[in-house]
């Protein structure tokens, strides 16, 4: 087998003070798809903005527009080598004959591999980084930042950014600019005008809000910004864009809860009777029927010894984010982590 | 910390037109994965050689590659890569299970933002020629 000289292709290595940088990136079906699309999407390395609100493990990720996926750099002991052909120069003086050549450019000690993200939902990075936007004072310790730049903080991506922005009915004020989030008290006073408004001038809040409608809703003599009450109706309807139609059950559900945090922040507790009487009066005659203390999720409240009800702080966090689907996401990054139990699994069994 | 674009594949990228690798390792960039369990070590380096000097390892060969007959995928079982005069690498063509991106940093004058990080990527790669064994002995006329 002579096959070593003449033929094949000269390989040779540049030298280490040229080589040039690169780093290698796993590339998982899904994301394979969107990347060699006709239309591939700019995609987003992103970290937590300190450490002290990290999640357990969560470092640095990469975003398509709707989903994070976790990064893990995985060391590699052999050398991997990226290569590029170059053109040999014509040194032999042959009339320019090039033979190929193969040279490694640069060398890279570790693959960058991505897993599925993640219950670290955005819902909770907006409550650390946003101030409180209560009907008593707005706390703005903080620096006033745009909502871009709250978003480019959380490790997460753009949509789910988005969609935790609306459940939880943050706004941006633009002069000047900062992000608030509004508490459960401002939500229902700003709630409260709504109503008045719509009464006022024979608005039906559970139809389409029209545009003219929408502006005569939100005008009000109060003093917070008409952001709130827009981010407000857009929290009740579910959706960032398009008109705004008030989902029945959220609002049902999202207007509940605020009532029960706003009537029992006082004393830390309420009167059954009391928050759903609130409740009630604070739907649209349509859906007042409705009211129930069985619309919320049973963990996101609590009956106290004395008959009185009280918010459940824990449980309180999840019912404006998604609902439900977070513990057996938080299960699977186990899984991911401890990926040494799950490659022998199979092998286990089998034996 | 502000997020990091990183931008797609250039559609209209390309490498120098000299197709040296047999087809299924081109891509159009010409970016190419070679992994070797171990390092290249070389005496050869001195301190006189310029430090843009490319160090010649070898040769690499597909023994059973045929350009006209590219259906057929056997001869990935086997390349070499001759190393120096006296020392041969024997590996394979490997299909990733995932395929990689190739990501670099954008030189600026590519790039949207001036001075700011951005990332592309390079390219797509779908195979590697992979080389997991020990280096074997050959004599110099082959």
């Amino acid at each position: 087998m002579s096959s070593q000289n003449g033929s094949g292709i000269a390989f040779c290595l540049r030298s280490e003070e040229s080589q040039d940088h690169f780093r290698l990136l796993e590339l998982p079906p899904e994301l394979l798809q969107l990347v060699t699309s006709a239309n591939p999407p700019v995609l987003q390395f992103k970290s937590a903005a300190s450490t002290a609100s990290l999640a357990a493990g969560a470092g640095a990720v990469i975003c398509t527009p709707d989903k994070t996926y976790n990064i893990r750099q995985v060391n590699t002991s052999n050398s991997v080598y990226i290569c590029q052909p170059v053109q040999q120069a014509a040194d032999d003086g042959d009339g320019g004959l090039t033979s190929p050549r193969l040279q490694a450019v640069a060398k890279c000690g570790f693959t960058l591999e991505l897993s599925h993200h993640s219950n670290a939902s955005a819902g909770s990075y907006l409550k650390a980084a946003l101030p409180l936007y209560s009907p008593i004072e707005a706390s703005s310790s903080r620096e006033p930042r745009s909502k871009q730049m709250v978003f480019d903080d959380i490790p997460l991506s753009q949509a789910e950014c988005e969609q935790a922005w609306t459940d939880l009915a943050c706004f941006e004020t633009v002069e000047p600019i900062n992000c608030f989030l509004p508490s459960a008290g401002a939500k229902i006073a700003a709630w409260h005008a709504i109503l008045r408004q719509a009464t006022a001038q024979d608005i039906d809040l559970t139809m389409p809000i029209s545009g003219e409608h929408l502006a005569r809703s939100v005008d009000n003599d109060e003093d917070w910004p008409q952001e709130l009450s827009h981010a407000l109706l857009r929290s009740l309807s579910g959706t960032s864009e398009g008109h705004i139609l008030l989902d029945e059950a959220r609002t049902l559900r999202n207007i509940g809860v605020d009532s029960l945090a706003a009537l029992s922040q006082a004393r830390g507790s309420v009167a059954l009777s009391d928050w759903l009487d609130a409740w009630r009066d604070l739907m649209p005659e349509r859906w007042r029927e409705k009211v129930s203390q069985k619309l919320l999720p049973p963990d996101s409240w609590k009956t106290l010894s004395n008959g009185s009800v009280a918010l459940n702080a824990d449980g309180a966090s999840s019912t404006n984010a998604d609902l439900g689907s977070s513990a057996p996401r938080a299960k699977s990054t186990l899984g991911a982590k401890r990926k040494w139990h799950d490659k022998f699994r199979a092998s286990k069994k089998a034996a | 910390m502000p997020a990091i674009a990183l931008q797609p594949q250039n559609p209209d990228r390309a490498g120098i037109a000299d197709r040296a690798l047999p087809g299924l390792l081109q891509t159009p960039s010409g970016l190419a994965l070679v992994e070797i369990q171990g390092t290249i070590n070389s005496t050869s380096v001195s301190d006189d050689t310029p430090a843009q000097a490319a160090l010649d390892v070898g040769r690499l060969v597909f023994p059973y590659h045929n350009p006209e007959n590219e259906g057929d995928t056997s001869w990935q079982k086997r390349v070499y890569l001759y190393v120096g005069k006296h020392q041969r690498l024997t590996g394979e063509v490997k299909k990733l299970a995932k395929p990689i991106a190739v990501i670099r940093r954008k030189t600026p004058a590519t790039s949207a933002v001036p001075d700011g990080d951005e990332l592309e990527i390079a390219e797509i790669v779908y195979y590697k020629l992979l080389f997991a064994h020990r280096p074997e002995p050959v004599g110099a006329g082959g």
